[in-house]
This record gives structure tokens, C-alpha cells and sequence, in this order.
């Protein structure tokens, strides 16, 4: 039966089971940690690994497709991280994670206007100064590299007014 | 200093894409979208007769939860903007073949109104002391509701159907061109009179097909409040909780609370002559393999994409799956929660993914164990629930592919209606082949057919015995009775005088 094939025998099913039901989370936190410190750190491998492993676990978990997406951009694979942040459009349509993603994506394929239209959007999703900061950092970015240098200037003098204590 | 940077952000070119074109985000909080049941079945008559050729088979999708009937002034209408489809899988792969696709449009006639719906009686005046500037005589109040024409129905529903088959889409329309009303709540009698709309809202089309949408009674029935308080179903007659004695697994009554009991919920149904659904096009004997066909309904809503076209816009049409139904309780009972929004969002056909929850039912080991082993649970895998997620007997004849692994509602659109008397609340697993899961009717007892062969394993050899076979949540019948013809749902409930009944009171079963 073609179930039954790809689950696997009954016992290796009870143990997914088992393990999706664990009632401590710690070690699925320590997957997404360690899968950003592996991002963090540039080894994009192991983070993609890392991030698999968490969103086998919990498929519905954003954080963790947010994970994907970012190892997927770091590693050149603009499709796979794509089709991710389609499914956090999807599943969360209005949450500034899923925004952002898309942003990322957009801005990776030159999408410029629209990497900015979706940080528009996110950025009045998020709470705290440092979140607004770094999106107006990241839309800087952007439009650097679509030569508005201007409003470039603009979004990082925006930015630092929002967390002073942080300018360089 | 927000205000600013947003400006700054906004200084772009005039070709921004709409990324503000969205609606509600969170699958698991998308009331509007969100998928309460969903039915097929052979279609019969108050005058049915045993073993008579089925000729139509009635799909009914069940939306927004738990409406409160009283709960004004706008009551419940469908979404705009939900596109609602039932779809079909007529060979076996798991892919729907055959599409009914339900679009709503609203109007709302009385702005000024402060609620959806007003009527009385032929009408009310302004008195003879009616303050200027409203001379004695004008009107105010609108006649009583009677027909979807009538002033008083302030919001009105309108909805199209188009059939999707072999690529084509084609309109299925009343022949004079007038549109398809949707039943609104059930206000009250002295604002409407519900059932000349429900009446005036089932259409019955030349072709054969028949089309209802509308605000009716919840068919739903079920000790809600127990089932999820981690199964604390209520100790009746046996002395063992969740387990029925004989006379309360033949009481056609509850004895315990309907928790649905006194809700509407927003309905679609259509009824179609089996041959628009088979792959053949023709009506088959029970033992085709073309008679079983699989049935589900999904709610979507538009999509952003992620990539723009190349216009630098949004790609228009496109939507995003919020919700699919297929089995009743399959998402509620056997999916995790780290994965239901996964499920809901993704096609049956890729349903292999979720292998493990249906292999191995956590609700088994659940009852299991809280029942200290009383009732005890067949081993693992749980080949037995197969025909719940593949063509198989006893739904499906021999020789049938039993395609890939999906929660479809499957139909064996050849197996006859069984007359209305006859009807056994527990369907196949007690002999009423038309019955669960054979398609589902409305008074197909699902909770407690789901308690005995998902948890209560009968149908292992061996499992069928006391008190597995007895496994129920002491509600039988809903609270409302069902029409014998389509659309079969009963009137909502009333709105000024709607009651739902609750444990401790007559009606409501025991607190305990």
C-alpha cells in the first residue's frame, strides 16, 4: 500500500507520532537556535539541515520557514526559497514574518519595488523601534541597490533617529 | 519618526504592486472560511423505497461555525470574497475531476438601517404624533419578509455556480437568468417569514440539478464540550464513561448535550444526477469500480504572491486554500495541531505526509489510557482505517485502484438510499450501507461511528465486542429535524427564541 510505504512500519510511525507529541518544546527551540547560529555563522548546510529537522517536527511553525528561506536565499536557491515564502503567504498572510521573506525573495530576484512594497507593508506589523529600525535598514539597502541613493540616506537617518543609541 | 520613514518608503515609482489585496491571514482564525462538515450521499425521499436505482447524489458544505441565531444586526452572510468549491475525484488519483465552484455577491439595500433585516406585519406607519420633519402615514418599518424581493431584507445574497469538467467552465444558471438567493439567518417571525425564503431559496433546475445556500440549523450534532475537555465524555447508564448501555445505542434521543444545539451555521448544497459525477457519465451498478467516487469542499481566498508579473503587479485569480474537508473529525481528531494548518492548506492527493497520525491515532491511545485499558485498542499500523483514506471494500467494489493515500469523503454512488425509517445512525458498521462511511448523510451518528472504529478498532477481528462496539458520546439525534428532501437541512434556529440545550437541563443530559 502506498501509505504504508512511505510511512514505514508501524512502530517507526508510533515514534513520529511520538516525537511530534514530546511534551517538552526545548529541543525543538534548540533546533530553530541552533539552525540561526548556523546561519549566523555562514555554515548555510547544516542551517538548512537544522531548519528540515524543525519543520518536520512542527510544519506549521512561521520561525521555521522563515529559517528555510533564508538558508535557501544564502545558498543561491532562489526556487525552493520561493515556493517557502509563497507557503508563509499562505498560511499567514498579514504576518510581518511572512512578509518580510517575501521581501527578501523579491529583492533577490531585482524586484526592488516590490521588495519595498511588502517591507511597507510589515512594517507597520511590528512593535518596537529596533524591528521598524531594521526594516527601514533593509529597505535602505534595497534601494541603494536600485541606485536611489537619496532615499537610501533618507530611510537610514529614519532608522537611527528610531534607535539613537545604536548609531554607529 | 514613523510617520517619516513610511513616507520615505513610499517614495517609489507609481507601479507599486496592491500588496494591501489580502484578507483574514490565520487559517485557524478564519471563521468566515472555516469548514464545519461536509456530506454526499445518495440522494431519497419521504416515500424512498428500498433498492430503488440512485439517480442523484446531494453534496452539502457547511461553513462558519457556531452562529449564534441571535446575535444581530448583521448576522452571518457568506464571504465575497471566499470562493467555496465541493470537488470530485472521479478516477481514483485524488485530484478533483469535477468542480462546483460557489461565488457570493452582497448587497446591502438599507444602509441606513441599523441592523440587516426589519419587517412587521404589512408594515408600520409614523403615527399621527410623529415628530416633523416625518409627516403621519410615512413609512417606516418595512413589510414583514416573505420573498427576497422584499424591502426589508436590507443585506441580500446573490451567488454564482459554474461547473469546471474537462477544462471547461460552465455556468450552471436558472433558465429565466434570475439569480440564486441565499437564505439569510433566521431573525424572527415577526421580521420574516424563514421558511418562504428557505422554500423560495431551494432552486430545482430543468437539468435536474438543484442548488441551495443559505443560513440553516447546525445538522451537526455532538457533546462538543466533553469530546475536547481531553475526552471527558459523560459517565450515562453503563457506569463507564463514553460507553453506552443497549438502550441508549438504540434511543433515537440524547442523553447527554447537544453542545450544537440551538447554533446555525451557513450551508451550500447541490444536488446533481450521478452521471455529471462519474467517469463514465453513466449511473453505475454498485460493483463498478467507476460507482465510488471521492468527494471534498474547500474554502480559498486570494493569494499575494510571492513573485510579481512581469507588469509588476500581483497575478490576478490566483487563491490561496484556507480549509478542506473531506472525512468528518479527520483534521479535528487525527491531525496535530503542529500540523492542521499544513493539512488544511495542502491537496488530499499529498496526504501521504500525515501517514503517521492515521497509522497510529493518538485519540486510540488517548481513550485508551484514560480508560485505564477498559477499552482496549487494536496494534499498530491501523491497516483497518484504510478505507477512510483509500478506494477500498467495503466502500468501494473489487478491482477499484485504491489510488494514493487522501482524506476524501468517498461515495459508492451505486449503493441505494436507504429508506428514511431505516436509517441507522451507526451507517455501514451496522449493516445501512448508505450510511458513514459510504458517504455521509445528515443523521450519520460520525462521533460515535469515529469512537468505535478509530479508538474501539471494530472493525478488527477480534475488537468488535463490549464495550468498544458501545463507544458514543450519549448524543444520538440533532436537535432539529432534517427535511426528506433536498436540501435536507432543517430551519435555522430562530433568533429571538432560539435555545440551546445544556448539560443539567431537561433535554441536556447529566452534568456528570
Amino acid at each position: 500500500m502506498t501509505w504504508l510505504l512511505a510511512a514505514g512500519p508501524g512502530m517507526q510511525a508510533w515514534a513520529q507520532v511520538r516525537e511530534s507529541l514530546r511534551p517538552s518544546q526545548s529541543d525543538f527551540l534548540d533546533l530553530k537556535r541552533d539552525a540561526e547560529n548556523a546561519l549566523s555563522k555562514g555554515d548555510f548546510e547544516k542551517a538548512l539541515a537544522l531548519a528540515q529537522r524543525a519543520n518536520r517536527r512542527m510544519p506549521d511553525d512561521l520561525e521555521t520557514y522563515s529559517l528555510l528561506v533564508r538558508a535557501y536565499l544564502k545558498m543561491g536557491k532562489i526556487d525552493q526559497a520561493e515556493k517557502q515564502a509563497q507557503w508563509m503567504l499562505d498560511i499567514r498572510t498579514e504576518h510581518p514574518l511572512s512578509l518580510l521573506r517575501a521581501a527578501d525573495v523579491r529583492e533577490a530576484i531585482g524586484q526592488w519595488d516590490g521588495a519595498i512594497a511588502l517591507l511597507n507593508d510589515a512594517i507597520g506589523r511590528v512593535q518596537t523601534p529596533r524591528e521598524k529600525a531594521e526594516i527601514l535598514l533593509h529597505g535602505a539597502s534595497i534601494q541603494r541597490k536600485a541606485g536611489r541613493l537619496d532615499s537610501a540616506s533618507r530611510l537610514t537617518e529614519e532608522a537611527h533617529k528610531l534607535v539613537p543609541e545604536e548609531k554607529q | 519618526m514613523l510617520a517619516s520613514g513610511l513616507a520615505l518608503l513610499m517614495a517609489m515609482p507609481a507601479s507599486l504592486p496592491a500588496a494591501n489585496h489580502r484578507e483574514a491571514p490565520v487559517t485557524a482564525l478564519d471563521h468566515k472560511a472555516d469548514i464545519t462538515d461536509f456530506y454526499a450521499f445518495v440522494s431519497y425521499g419521504a416515500d424512498q423505497a428500498a433498492g430503488q436505482t440512485p439517480q442523484k447524489v446531494t453534496l452539502i458544505l457547511c461553513v462558519d461555525p457556531l452562529l449564534e441565531p441571535a446575535n444581530g444586526p448583521t448576522y452571518f452572510p457568506f464571504d465575497s470574497s471566499i470562493l467555496y468549491e465541493i470537488k470530485i475525484d472521479n478516477n481514483h488519483d485524488g485530484d478533483e475531476d469535477v468542480v462546483f465552484q460557489f461565488q457570493f455577491n452582497t448587497e446591502q439595500r438599507l444602509p441606513g438601517l441599523w441592523q440587516s433585516y426589519a419587517g412587521i406585519g404589512t408594515g408600520a406607519v409614523a403615527p399621527q404624533n410623529s415628530p416633523a420633519p416625518v409627516p403621519p402615514g410615512t413609512p417606516i418599518v418595512p413589510k414583514r419578509i416573505t420573498a427576497f424581493e422584499d424591502a426589508g431584507l436590507g443585506l441580500r445574497q446573490s451567488y454564482r455556480v459554474t461547473m469546471l469538467k474537462d477544462r471547461r467552465a460552465t455556468p450552471i444558471a436558472s433558465p429565466d437568468g434570475k439569480p440564486f438567493y441565499a437564505v439569510p439567518a433566521n431573525v424572527g417571525t415577526r421580521t420574516m417569514d424563514y421558511g418562504s425564503l428557505f422554500t423560495a431559496g431551494t432552486y430545482k433546475l430543468s437539468n435536474g440539478i438543484s442548488v441551495f445556500a443559505g443560513t440553516v440549523d447546525d445538522p451537526f450534532w455532538i457533546d462538543l464540550g466533553a469530546t475536547f475537555d481531553t475526552a471527558n465524555f459523560r459517565t450515562l447508564g453503563s457506569g463507564v464513561p463514553a460507553v453506552l448501555t443497549d438502550a441508549e445505542d438504540a434511543g433515537k434521543q440524547n442523553y447527554a448535550s447537544d453542545t450544537v444545539s440551538g447554533y446555525a451555521v451557513n450551508a451550500i448544497a447541490i444536488e446533481l444526477p450521478i452521471e455529471m459525477l462519474t467517469s463514465t457519465g453513466r449511473v453505475e451498478p454498485a460493483t463498478s469500480p467507476e460507482a465510488t467516487i471521492g468527494t471534498w469542499g474547500t474554502t480559498s481566498r486570494p493569494r499575494v504572491t510571492v513573485r510579481l508579473g512581469a507588469d509588476g503587479i500581483m497575478h490576478e485569480g490566483a487563491m490561496r486554500q484556507v480549509q478542506r474537508m473531506g472525512n468528518p473529525l479527520f483534521n479535528e481528531l487525527i491531525i496535530g495541531t503542529g500540523s492542521k494548518d499544513r493539512f488544511s492548506m495542502d491537496r488530499p492527493r499529498n496526504d501521504s505526509q500525515f501517514s503517521s497520525f492515521a497509522l497510529d491515532p493518538l485519540i486510540a491511545r488517548v481513550v485508551n489510557a484514560l480508560t485505564g485499558g477498559v477499552v482496549s485498542i487494536p496494534k499498530t499500523p491501523r491497516t483497518d482505517l484504510l478505507p477512510l483514506v483509500t478506494y477500498a471494500a467495503p466502500i468501494a467494489a473489487p478491482g477499484t485502484p485504491p489510488g494514493p493515500v487522501a482524506d476524501l469523503l468517498r461515495l459508492n454512488t451505486g449503493v441505494p438510499a436507504t429508506p428514511p425509517a431505516s436509517m441507522n445512525r451507526l451507517g455501514l458498521i451496522a449493516g445501512d450501507a448508505a450510511g458513514f462511511p459510504n458517504g455521509r448523510r445528515l443523521g450519520d451518528d460520525v462521533v460515535d461511528i469515529a469512537l468505535r472504529v478509530v479508538v474501539g478498532g471494530v472493525l478488527v477481528q477480534g475488537f468488535n465486542k463490549f464495550p468498544n462496539n458501545k463507544l458514543g458520546d450519549g448524543v444520538n439525534v440533532n436537535d432539529a429535524a432534517y427535511r426528506a428532501e433536498f436540501p435536507y437541512l432543517a430551519n435555522a434556529p430562530d433568533g429571538r427564541d432560539r435555545r440551546h440545550l445544556d448539560p443539567g437541563e431537561p433535554g441536556g443530559g447529566p452534568v456528570q
